[in-house]
């Protein structure tokens, strides 16, 4: 009798499975709700979101992997052409933004003179100068009043931080030269002043949240449109223009952003704007000054 | 004597039987003599014939030489004004004998004179005999004849020639001063486009043989073309400094003490002593300012013993001088300087747009950019775009050249243009009379001005204050003896004055954009050229 108690079986086996409880079928067919119930979303919610960071961090490291292996590759590339490490870290980071100063030139044509520049540089805190020349091809010269015009300075101290030499000749389209050997000419109203409003003044673009820079940018993208498209596509830029002034009083938001600065000089010289625009073209003028910005005859 | 033998034995005896050999000979002489009668009266005859029938007699033919034998109201037009305004005229042309290909009954000539040439025809007819066409094809390339001869439309355009539409139907052609038949080269060959089609002859003329020759080189049309533009840069000059209240004056050439220190004097055995050659005027224009006339300029030779053989430096070359008083800052002058080549580019390409593309033909290049007003750039902005581009170099630093011509292209990139100064230059690499800036130590007034990435100009605010002016030539090492003349001309009361000074060869070359400066100079001198 005490023999039996004692017994400990020779070999213990794990158990391979696990029986859950199973749950007996009270329902012939079963549809998953259709409408979200409180408790059950909270479920589901959390499974997706446990769902989306596991993708994200699949595709995080991805990228990181990505980027080793550019950075194996330009570390070969350096090597084949005989760059120090050193040379190589420079040469990355020559043209991003220092605190050295900005000595840009500026092409454009007389005939379309981009007063936008004038509105974006009176929001430049940074002492600045601005000078006029006109090239010995251009078949028609600059009148005195614009010449006037574009030959402004903010300050009267020496260093300026940013210098814009701009030269009258014929050319489709404003392009800057920021540094010729080292970088490719920025072609485009539009896109001069992302580059300066990202040095100068990030308050009007670069720094607001993303939905609102990207905002901007589709308004920006549109200026193209505008100056080169069509008589229909000009018409519908203005037509998107005119619904979305009738609902906020600056193109993005409440608030005067880079857009309407660049925008409005070129919209305002056009016919047949809605109401909603020469209401906004008016409100423009009084906060951002941009009939300063434009000589007597055009205004 | 055999003859005589038999003559004598005939003689002798009248009637008496003469060798057989002797009569032979006699017959054969006297066949001999018959037939070279004939053929002489045949050649007579045919002459005499031809001469009949030469229609155009009086019509061709070398003058003789024009020693001013009378004075006839004939009237010359020139080959620049044939046009098809002028068809069916006669007109009566003065040139050269540029080319003339005789083709059977026909011959084209081609007159040149100076930059145009105009082709002409001559051709057997009614009027017109074969001894002339003969005659205007055997006339040596590069004599001046005189033409008279009916303008007519041509039938196509003439491409070789600078007037298209017409050309002349040659009347009367007579020679008015012989060329020799060897010429040194082929003019031809001398306006040759560098690198021209593959196909045809690819003969040029090197350098030396056109110096050696500089007459005949000088004919060329390119060279017409490129020493109007230097006379049209000289008159641009003067007649805008004129306009801005300058007086032209005239400085000596002989001096008696080397001015500035840095380029080499001709020496010259003055009566018993010794004088040299300036190298300057700029000592005489100081004065003329010390001696109130405000603003000056002066147009004359300089003299520069430099044992350079390069592209752009001449022993003698043409400097245009200027100097000018000024109020407050040297920036004046500066202004006036810039504006004063806008002006000269401007006329250039207003006036001279023919010769310019003249010129173009033959030496290809792009057209001389410049902005408006003239762009003016730090030295100090010079040296960071260098340095952007990779260069080492410091602050003091002088530009080499090569970094000249580096900045010039960096420039050329950026604010598209050939032409611009570049201000404050360090006080290091300047000469001892170059005024110092007030606001640093570095840095000094003076300018360099630059086309086409080469400097054509040095320029600065000079001292005017007798005691700085001794301490900076102290400062520089300089024997105060040898400078006493210039030291003293400023102590009886100086403006504040600045200037300039270009040479006229090397702005010719370089708006032109051609490759050696003695392209420019009409008989250029170096170490290894005196003549012609």
């Amino acid at each position: 009798m005490a023999d039996v108690q004692a017994y400990k079986p020779m070999y213990k086996v794990r158990p391979y499975f696990v029986i859950k409880k199973v749950r007996l079928p009270d329902c012939m067919y079963l549809l998953k709700p259709l409408h979200k119930l409180p408790s059950l979303r909270g479920e589901e919610e959390k499974l997706d979101t446990e769902r989306a960071l596991d993708s994200l961090e699949y595709r995080q490291e991805s990228i990181m992997s990505r980027i080793k292996d550019l950075q194996e590759n330009i570390k070969a590339t350096g090597e084949k052409l005989g760059l120090s490490p050193d040379e190589l870290q420079r040469s990355v980071e020559s043209h991003m933004p220092s605190n050295t100063p900005l000595d840009v030139v500026i092409k454009c044509s007389p005939t379309d003179p981009p007063y936008s520049l004038l509105a974006l540089c009176r929001h430049i805190k940074k002492p600045m100068a601005l000078k006029s020349f006109a090239h010995s091809t251009g078949l028609s010269s600059p009148s005195p009043a614009l010449l006037s015009l574009f030959n402004m300075s903010n300050t009267d101290k020496d260093p300026v931080a940013l210098k814009i030499t701009i030269i009258w000749k014929e050319e489709p389209q404003p392009v800057m030269v920021v540094s010729p050997g080292q970088q490719i000419p920025v072609e485009g109203l539009a896109n001069i002043s992302r580059y300066l409003s990202r040095q100068f003044c990030p308050n009007l673009y670069e720094s607001l949240p993303p939905l609102t820079a990207s905002q901007i940018d589709s308004w920006l993208d549109s200026l193209s449109t505008y100056v080169h498209g069509n008589a229909k596509e000009k018409a519908s830029v203005l037509r998107s223009l005119n619904a979305t002034l009738g609902t906020s009083s600056y193109l993005v938001g409440d608030v005067p952003t880079l857009c309407d600065i660049v925008l409005c000089p070129v919209i305002r010289a056009g016919s047949k704007l809605g109401n909603n625009v020469k209401a906004w073209v008016k409100r423009c003028d009084a906060t951002l000054k941009i009939d300063e910005c434009i000589p007597e005859g055009l205004v | 004597m055999a003859d005589q033998g038999s003559e004598g034995q005939t003689e002798a005896g009248a009637g008496e039987v003469m060798s057989k050999k002797a009569l032979k000979k006699q017959a054969k002489q006297a066949k001999k003599d018959e037939r070279k009668a004939n053929v002489a009266s045949k050649l007579e005859a045919e002459a005499a014939a031809r001469d009949a029938q030469d229609v155009s007699k009086d019509c061709y033919g070398n003058l003789p030489m024009a020693q001013s034998q009378e004075k006839t109201d004939r009237v010359w037009s020139h080959i620049k004004y044939l046009d098809s305004s002028k068809v069916g005229q006669s007109v009566l042309v003065r040139g050269r004998l540029h080319a003339s290909r005789a083709t059977g009954n026909m011959c084209f000539l081609v007159l040149r004179s100076q930059q145009y040439t105009v082709q002409a025809v001559t051709a057997v007819g009614p009027t017109t005999s074969k001894q002339m066409v003969r005659y205007a094809s055997n006339v040596y390339k590069e004599s001046i004849v005189d033409l008279e001869g009916t303008v007519s439309a041509a039938p196509e355009k003439i491409t070789g020639c600078s007037q298209q539409d017409v050309e002349l139907v040659v009347n009367k052609l007579f020679c008015v001063s012989r060329s020799e038949p060897q010429l040194p080269f082929q003019l031809e060959d001398a306006m040759r486009p560098e690198g021209a089609e593959e196909d045809g002859p690819q003969v040029r003329v090197n350098q030396d043989t056109r110096l050696d020759n500089r007459i005949i080189d000088l004919r060329t049309v390119t060279n017409q073309a490129i020493f109007r533009v230097e006379a049209a840069i000289c008159r641009l000059f003067r007649n805008y400094l004129t306009t801005q209240g300058f007086v032209e004056i005239h400085t000596p050439k002989i001096i008696s003490a080397a001015s500035e220190g840095g380029a080499n004097v001709f020496e010259v055995s003055y009566f018993k002593g010794q004088a040299y050659l300036a190298q300057s005027p700029q000592l005489y224009k100081q004065m003329a300012i010390a001696a109130d006339f405000d603003k000056v300029f002066t147009i004359g030779a300089v003299f520069r013993a430099e044992d350079s053989n390069t592209h752009r430096h001449l022993c003698e070359f043409v400097g245009l001088d200027l100097e000018m008083a000024f109020n407050e800052h040297y920036h004046e002058v500066i202004r006036v300087i810039g504006d004063m080549f806008i002006a000269i580019f401007k006329g250039l390409q207003e006036e001279c747009q023919n010769e310019i593309s003249t010129v173009n033909q033959q030496f290809p290049a792009e057209p001389f950019k410049f902005l408006e007003p003239s762009l003016v750039l730090t030295y100090k902005e010079g040296i960071q775009m260098l340095r952007a581009a990779g260069t080492d170099i410091g602050d003091e630093d002088d530009l080499s050249t090569p970094n000249e011509k580096l900045l010039g292209r960096l420039v050329k990139e950026k604010y598209d243009t050939d032409f611009y100064i570049l201000d404050k230059y360090p006080l290091a690499v300047r000469p001892f009379y170059t005024m110092p800036d007030p606001h640093s130590s570095i840095y000094s007034n003076s300018y360099d001005i630059f086309m086409r990435g080469e400097e054509i100009m040095s320029g600065a605010q000079r001292i005017h204050d007798p005691e700085f002016l001794t301490e900076r030539a102290t400062h520089h090492g300089i024997d105060l003896q040898k400078i006493k003349s210039y030291i003293d001309s400023f102590r009886f009361g100086a403006p504040p004055h600045a200037g300039g000074g270009i040479g006229l060869e090397r702005v010719c070359m370089l708006f032109l954009g051609l490759n050696n400066i003695r392209k420019t100079s009409l008989f250029p001198r170096d170490p290894k050229r005196l003549t012609p």
